[in-house]
């Protein structure tokens, strides 16, 4: 790194000159404005093979002799020297947002970056790295690929729910296309057929024919947790960040959250590993058994042939992989295994890659996270982590023995060495470096370590508020909260049934938290938290199953809370004049007419923070009625990303929330059509 | 750092089929794995119709082992026609359940700690069993699991591929 050092000064001094120049800004293709440094950069060498076309927060140079990071909280391109040193001072480049995912070719790497949205390319030079070109993306420009030609780059935008690709010949959108929300991972078959995972819901969508201008789109059905479901239950999935293809393109894996996979002692669900089988375009994994067919040694000294015991309609419950929200993963083709990194358990699981379900043979546990001591002591419960918390990325050495893997919430790269084919693991400690300190409060330093965590045992039971607030934002489920109108209140992800065959627990859909959490006033569904901390400290006890004590050794609410206000992000707002429509929609709104503004108090975040009683049916399909019929007013900021609507997600849409609201919320029987659209194009500008 | 399991993977074995003159490679969709090549044994013959045997029959040990990856010393899987048989010893497991696939022609058995499995292996089959501590927390609550297997056929594929956690 001490060669690098001249040669990345000169980048970062180039970078911070592009970032505070307009003209550059602006600049699309070297022509824009010579001389640029674009120009210095030598005829495109022949194609050498990436060592991942998927992008990742790392990558690894084909080169062997840099491993790159996107540096999302600390808005910065950073770059290692390999084999890595840990005296090495680690190489930092500023960027104009904060970037996502990043794909090292041999001369140069782009990187996305969210907000604004763009695409980034840099090159070394003989002065070091310099920025050669942009694009401009839809807002949140995210998942990041390259095809195999490595003439076209597809990049999935999160919030607008957009994927472009970009042609990199020309540096510029040939096309962007609307898909389902939250796209995120994206990976390309040698022949050029592209999936696309998503943060919400279970279908992967599928894209072919890149190079045309129209390219052919569509929805592939992957059921979630096929194996670890419910008998003849159809479940949800989160956490969709990061698929991966086998070396063949025979299959697809998608690590993620299978929401309500039944699991001993899992209220939240399960990780899993559904895999995709690209030819046909089906779910490998089989469902369940109609009837699970169990068997029993007839005697306890297991001294005969079992017996058929008995064939039986319920579910036996799985173990669940120790694993918990998946948010990377690479594939190991040494060992046909596939390496996932769980952001909330601070582990990373080796799984078979040729199970049904991977997840259902973990083949090694690598424990990442260190703990407190200090904390520990005095607080058996708490698990705050010191290092290797959050493991956000991951990346392999070219020979397959060490895997880097960076830890988001501690600002840690991790060295782990791996299992040889025979399964032996070199017993050395485990090289940790330590990128940089955050600048957040001490409170949300912390705060962040928490929000990212699930095993402190005070703060949840399992999951961590990650996992259903990835990136502040929401899962898109219903969940199912147990005794609300009780003390011991609960969560759970799967049906519940009371002895006369009655479903238990009413709908709760999770709400977004980015942006929204500024106000000192009531928060929950029925504004039973006067403030933002109590809220937090009350969701302890609903989230771990044991109530609302709990051990007060450190102030986990103030230090949470600390983090959802200085740490998260909101979704970047698309700027730009408005259309006629949301003009319109905008008068409508504030109109007395229609009366909207009564609760939704602009002022406010869009809400008067005040429980008000439904005016529609309080009964929600497959749920409990609750008795309290007065739920506070929700905020609108950012509503038009936020589907499902409603405590039980019954509206599906902005469009069909006002199309069947008549007079329940305001008024607006009233409108016509079009007057109806302008509202909800107004909605979505919030 | 825990070891939490092995993988058994008989999809990357070469099974010779001496008297057909074919020999069948790579099941599984994967490749890296090491071939091995196995002696040719007319009891390997894949499609043949012959009488199932128990799980406890003396003819499975006369029956070579698919080489496998990864494999568990304590375990050995061999197939016979469209019969394969799944062996484990020192497994303290006391109940066994089918999770997924078809329990059509699926027999255990148990004696002390040796336990077998049984089933029926052809074209798009797909089957995980699961042996569990039955005595421990009863079925109604989840087993703990001790053993996970996976086993499967694809379409197009030349042999199965089985996973053993």
């Amino acid at each position: 790194m001490r060669a690098l050092a001249p040669l990345l000064a000169v980048f970062v001094a180039a970078l911070l000159g592009s970032c505070t120049s307009s003209e550059s800004h602006k600049a699309e293709s070297r022509s824009a404005s010579p001389p640029t440094s674009a120009e210095a950069v030598p005829a495109p060498a022949p194609l050498v093979p990436l060592t991942n076309r998927s992008g990742s927060a790392l990558a690894r140079s084909p080169n062997d002799d840099a491993l790159y990071l996107a540096d999302e909280d600390h808005s910065a391109l950073r770059s290692f020297r390999l084999p890595i040193d840990l005296k090495d001072t680690v190489a930092s480049v500023p960027l104009p947002g904060r970037p996502a995912q990043v794909v090292a070719f041999a001369d140069r790497v782009l990187v996305t970056v969210r907000d604004p949205g763009l695409l980034i390319e840099l090159a070394p030079t003989s002065r070091g790295f310099t920025e050669l070109r942009r694009v401009k993306l839809p807002s949140d420009a995210w998942g990041l690929a390259v095809t195999s030609d490595q003439k076209t780059a597809l990049v999935s935008s999160a919030w607008t729910h957009q994927v472009s690709a970009v042609d990199l010949g020309a540096m510029k959108v040939r096309w962007s296309v609307d898909v389902a929300r939250e796209p995120r991972g994206i990976a390309i078959t040698e022949s050029g057929t592209a999936f696309v995972s998503h943060l919400v819901g279970t279908d992967v969508t599928q894209i072919r024919e890149l190079d045309r201008d129209n390219p052919e789109v569509s929805r592939l059905s992957l059921p979630a947790g096929r194996i670890r479901a419910p008998r003849g239950a159809t479940l949800g999935a989160s956490l969709g960040y990061a698929p991966v293809l086998s070396p063949s393109d025979s299959r697809l894996f998608v690590p993620r959250h299978a929401l309500g996979a039944s699991g001993f002692e899992r209220w939240y669900g399960s990780p899993t590993v559904d895999v995709l089988m690209v030819a046909t375009g089906e779910p490998l994994a089989p469902p369940r058994a109609d009837k699970t067919a169990q068997w029993e040694a007839d005697e306890w000294s297991h001294s005969a042939k079992m017996e058929l015991l008995q064939e039986v309609d319920g579910t036996i419950a799985l173990d669940a992989p120790g694993f918990v929200e998946p948010r990377a993963a690479v594939y190991r083709k040494s060992t046909d295994t596939l390496l996932v990194v769980g952001e909330g358990s601070a582990t990373m699981d080796e799984l078979d890659a040729l199970g049904l379900d991977p997840s259902m043979h973990v083949v090694r546990e690598y424990s990442l996270g260190k703990r407190d001591p200090s904390i520990a002591d005095n607080d058996p419960h708490a698990r705050v982590l010191v290092s290797g918390g959050a493991p956000s990325a991951v990346a392999l050495s070219k020979d397959e023995s060490t895997a880097f893997v960076y830890a988001r919430s501690t600002n840690d790269l991790l060295l782990v060495h791996l299992t040889d084919e025979d399964g032996h693991l070199e017993k050395s400690p485990m090289p940790i470096l330590h990128i940089t300190d955050d600048t957040l409060s001490a409170d949300a330093v912390k705060g962040k370590r928490l929000f990212y965590d699930a095993s402190d045992g005070t703060l949840s039971d399992g999951l961590a508020c990650a996992g259903c607030h990835p990136d502040g934002r929401d899962d898109g489920f219903v969940w199912r909260e147990m005794g609300s109108e009780g003390d011991t209140r609960s969560f759970r992800g799967q049906p519940r049934y009371s002895p006369d065959g009655s479903e238990l627990g009413v709908p709760r859909q999770t709400p977004m938290l980015a942006g929204r959490v500024s106000a000192e006033m009531s928060y929950g569904w029925h504004a039973e938290s006067k403030t933002i901390t109590e809220r937090v400290r009350d969701s302890f006890g609903i989230h771990r199953w044991r109530g609302g004590n709990y051990l007060p050794t450190m102030d986990r609410p103030k230090a949470i809370v600390a983090f959802l206000r200085e740490g998260l992000v909101p979704p970047a707002r698309d700027e730009h004049a408005p259309t006629e429509a949301e003009i319109r929609g905008k008068k409508l709104f504030e109109s007395d007419e229609t009366g909207c503004t009564t609760c939704h108090l602009p002022e406010r975040e869009f809400t008067d923070r005040t429980p008000r009683e439904l005016a529609r049916d309080n009964r929600s399909a497959g749920f409990e009625t609750e008795k309290n019929r007065a739920f506070k007013t929700p905020s609108l900021f950012f509503v038009g990303g936020t589907a499902p609507y409603f405590h039980d997600g019954t509206a599906k849409t902005l469009e069909e929330l006002i199309d069947h609201n008549g007079n329940a919320m305001g008024h607006t029987s009233q409108l016509g059509e079009s007057d109806r659209a302008a509202l909800v194009a107004y909605l979505r500008t919030l | 750092m825990k070891q939490s399991s092995s993988a058994l993977r008989i999809g990357h074995a070469l099974v010779g089929i001496g008297w057909l003159g074919l020999s069948l490679t790579g099941g599984c969709a994967e490749r890296a794995a090491p071939i091995t090549a196995e002696p040719a044994t007319q009891s390997n013959d894949v499609g043949s119709s012959q009488k199932p045997l128990d799980p406890d029959a003396k003819e499975w040990s006369a029956i070579d082992k698919v080489e496998v990856k990864r494999a568990p010393k304590t375990c050995d899987v061999r197939r016979r026609g469209d019969q394969m048989r799944v062996h484990c010893d020192k497994l303290w497991a006391n109940g066994a359940a089918q999770i997924a696939g078809s329990p059509e022609g699926v027999r255990f058995s148990a004696h002390d700690e040796k336990q077998s499995v049984v089933f029926p292996m052809r074209k798009g089959d797909r089957r995980v069993f699961q042996y569990a501590d039955y005595q421990a927390n009863r079925w109604a609550w989840g087993a703990s699991a001790m053993m996970t297997i996976t086993a499967y056929w694809l379409e197009g594929e030349a042999a199965p591929t089985v996973v053993i956690e």
